[in-house]
């Protein structure tokens, strides 16, 4: 296998003519890295997100997923990628081992394997006593941990995760961060990462590319974005550095919060 | 190799919505519930006053000869002109009613018996035939009023000029009514009301669960967020679909079949025709109602707006299809918009088929009309859903 990941070049969403909510954006992604892909709400991360998934169209540009187009070759894109997102992709009338056979058949796996992978997967997280039990009567915790292996189940090359941690309990988040670490480096998966959590992103990821008012803003190693700094800056300060001097310009301050507002709705649909 | 892929694809999703719907036990409870429910609230309101009613076509078979008999042939021509209510159809024999009746060209039929003359010259009573579409309970007592009175005014004319002429020794019953009426059905026993409620309601139970069910599913998925679980799955949009509609219509013939055994059980309705044939109206109508819904929820933007044109869908077909009275006591412009809505079709077909036994000739016709709409709809549903769901 040769060629990046992920090729994302000019890459544009305008939603109804006029909202730009991603703007030629231009970024690649290696081959076994983690890449932390960071911005305030409303930034354009799960429009990009969606875009590379297959789940949007481009408005304009052209995005790579190893080495598949995602809009002429989506059903190979489709099978190379696991995507863990915002929301629980579970049933909840369903078990979780139901849950993932369902899936699993989805994506063409044979039942030997399939039935192998879910208890695999189903033990990794800790979910393999509750296999019996519905979804719907999962904690927050549980569910999130079922979301993360339900996108693993076909054993993907490259898993995007959105906001993986968000709303956990500090174990569960942990937990979570540490499956992270060892799909990367036992797996040698490639990772695709955003989050809020400026701490998670700094310790998980290789590069950082921060995106805002839909234009990546940044790309860079965590150090290196934290260095201009000084040494006892913290990833948070680097991000409040580049994405929210604005705030502090008043006539800028109203324009960003009300664009935030509008991707918000846009997201939400 | 491709087409066991999606048909594998396609059995996964039916498999995973039918499980989710059977453990769903208050809807599926509450399903099957409801249109039982509407079958004894209406059946028991029964309508007793039959409605207005304009050139509806009622037969007449005149098989006696002789001078009475064209006597009250003629009378009732007369009155038939006059009254606007009714349109004379000359039927050569009662066999031939029957089957008009069956096929819907006549609404009733009356039959003046042979022995007529025969009858009144030996004076003794003489009957006259009202044949009935049990179908159509109300339009039925409304013919039969109307026949009943154009009668009874023959048979006092009858009485006047035999009194006039004074024979003796004569049968006061004979002498108050010469003619009398006798009132049948096309079909032994049966002509109810819940005979005719019975498939209009289960034929409303497919339409509402047919609309909304994929659509709504797909709708629900989309805002809980499994929808693009299954999007980012590599199988194509038309297993989702597919999918979907082979859960639902397995789950409508399940909930049919058990309103239709409730129906017997419970309310004694009589069920005469071929149940493959029942089974085969319920399946095409799912599917002409599952293409409407996946349309609908195609154009909507989330859940509620999909809610809200699959309700202003539902009620028309409700009202209108002849669910609760038939199409023909409603006004013309009605009437037409009758004949675009599919429920129409398939209560007509379940009517035909339940109350009447007809067989797959009878109801052909209807049948097409539903493949043509379920064909079409789906046709332009599942690429508006792609784009809907991809933008």
């Amino acid at each position: 296998m040769s060629g990046r990941a992920i090729e994302v070049e000019g890459l544009t969403k305008v939603f109804n003519r006029s909202l730009v909510a991603v703007d030629h954006i231009s970024f690649n992604v290696e081959r076994g890295e983690i890449f932390g892909f960071l911005g305030p709400n409303g930034a354009g991360k799960t429009t990009t997100i969606k875009m590379l998934c297959t789940l949007l169209l481009p408005t304009e540009g052209k995005a790579e997923v190893d080495g598949f187009d995602v809009v002429r070759q989506a059903d190979e894109v489709r099978k190379k990628i696991g995507v863990v997102t915002e929301k629980l992709v579970a049933y909840d009338a369903l078990t979780p081992l139901e849950n993932l056979t369902v899936f699993g058949r989805l994506y063409g796996m044979d039942s030997g394997v399939l039935k192998q992978r879910s208890e695999e997967l189903l033990k990794l997280v800790e979910l393999w006593d509750f296999r019996k039990s519905r979804v719907g009567n999962f904690s927050s915790g549980m569910r999130q941990r079922l979301n993360v292996v339900r996108a693993l189940i076909h054993d993907p090359e490259i898993i995007f995760l959105d906001e993986p941690t968000i709303g956990l309990d500090p174990t569960t988040a942990h937990n979570i961060r540490e499956l992270v670490k060892r799909l990367n480096k036992e797996g040698k998966k490639t990772i695709l990462l955003t989050t809020h959590y400026m701490d998670e992103a700094d310790r998980l990821s290789d590069r950082i590319g921060i995106i805002d008012y839909g234009k990546i803003v940044a790309l860079d190693t965590p150090k290196n974005l934290k260095a201009p700094l000084g040494p006892e800056a913290t990833l948070e300060d680097a991000f409040m550095k580049l994405t929210g001097t604005k705030i502090r310009d008043e006539p800028v301050a109203n324009n960003h919060s009300s664009r935030s507002r509008f991707h918000f709705g846009i997201m939400r649909r | 190799m491709r087409h066991m892929k999606t048909f594998d694809e396609i059995l996964t999703i039916a498999y995973k919505d039918l499980k989710e719907f059977t453990r769903n036990r208050i809807g599926l409870f509450f399903s099957i519930i409801f249109p039982v429910m509407l079958i004894a609230m209406f059946g028991y309101m029964f309508p007793s006053t039959a409605s207005v009613v304009h050139d509806v076509p009622v037969g007449i078979v005149n098989l006696d000869e002789g001078v009475y008999g064209v006597q009250i042939s003629d009378a009732i021509s007369a009155a038939f002109s006059g009254s606007g209510a009714f349109k004379l159809v000359n039927v050569s024999n009662t066999e031939d009613a029957r089957n008009m009746i069956f096929d819907g060209t006549i609404k009733g039929a009356l039959i003046i018996p042979e022995n007529v003359t025969m009858s009144l010259a030996s004076m003794s009573q003489a009957k006259i035939v009202i044949l009935n579409d049990p179908t159509n309970p109300t339009l039925s007592a409304a013919i039969t009023q109307g026949l009943n009175a154009i009668i009874e005014a023959v048979s006092e004319q009858i009485a006047y000029s035999l009194i006039a002429r004074g024979v003796p020794g004569i049968d006061p019953k004979f002498i108050l009514q010469p003619v009398q009426t006798d009132i049948q059905n096309v079909v032994p026993g049966g002509g109810n009301y819940f005979d005719f409620v019975a498939p209009g309601f289960i034929g409303m139970g497919v339409m509402m669960s047919g609309l909304t069910a994929v659509g709504a599913a797909l709708a629900r998925e989309r805002e809980i967020g499994t929808l693009d679980g299954l999007l980012m799955a590599p199988i194509s949009r038309v297993s989702i679909i597919l999918g979907k509609t082979l859960a639902q219509t397995i789950r409508n013939l399940i909930q049919g079949g058990i309103i239709i055994g409730l129906a017997i059980l419970v309310f004694g309705v009589h069920v005469r025709g071929n149940p493959f044939l029942i089974t085969l109206i319920l399946i095409l109508g799912t599917l002409s109602f599952l293409g409407i819904g996946i349309v609908a929820t195609s154009v909507a933007k989330n859940q509620e707006s999909a809610q809200f044109i699959l309700g202003f869908l539902q009620f028309p077909m409700m009202f209108l299809s002849g669910v609760l009275f038939p199409t023909e006591q409603m006004p013309v412009l009605l009437q037409y918009v009758a004949k675009v809505l599919p429920l129409t079709y398939a209560v007509d077909a379940l009517r035909k088929v339940m109350v009447l036994g007809v067989g797959l000739d009878g109801v052909l016709f209807q049948l097409t009309v539903l493949v043509v709409i379920g064909a079409i709809t789906i046709a332009i549903g599942v690429p508006l859903f792609d784009r809907a769901v991809r933008k």
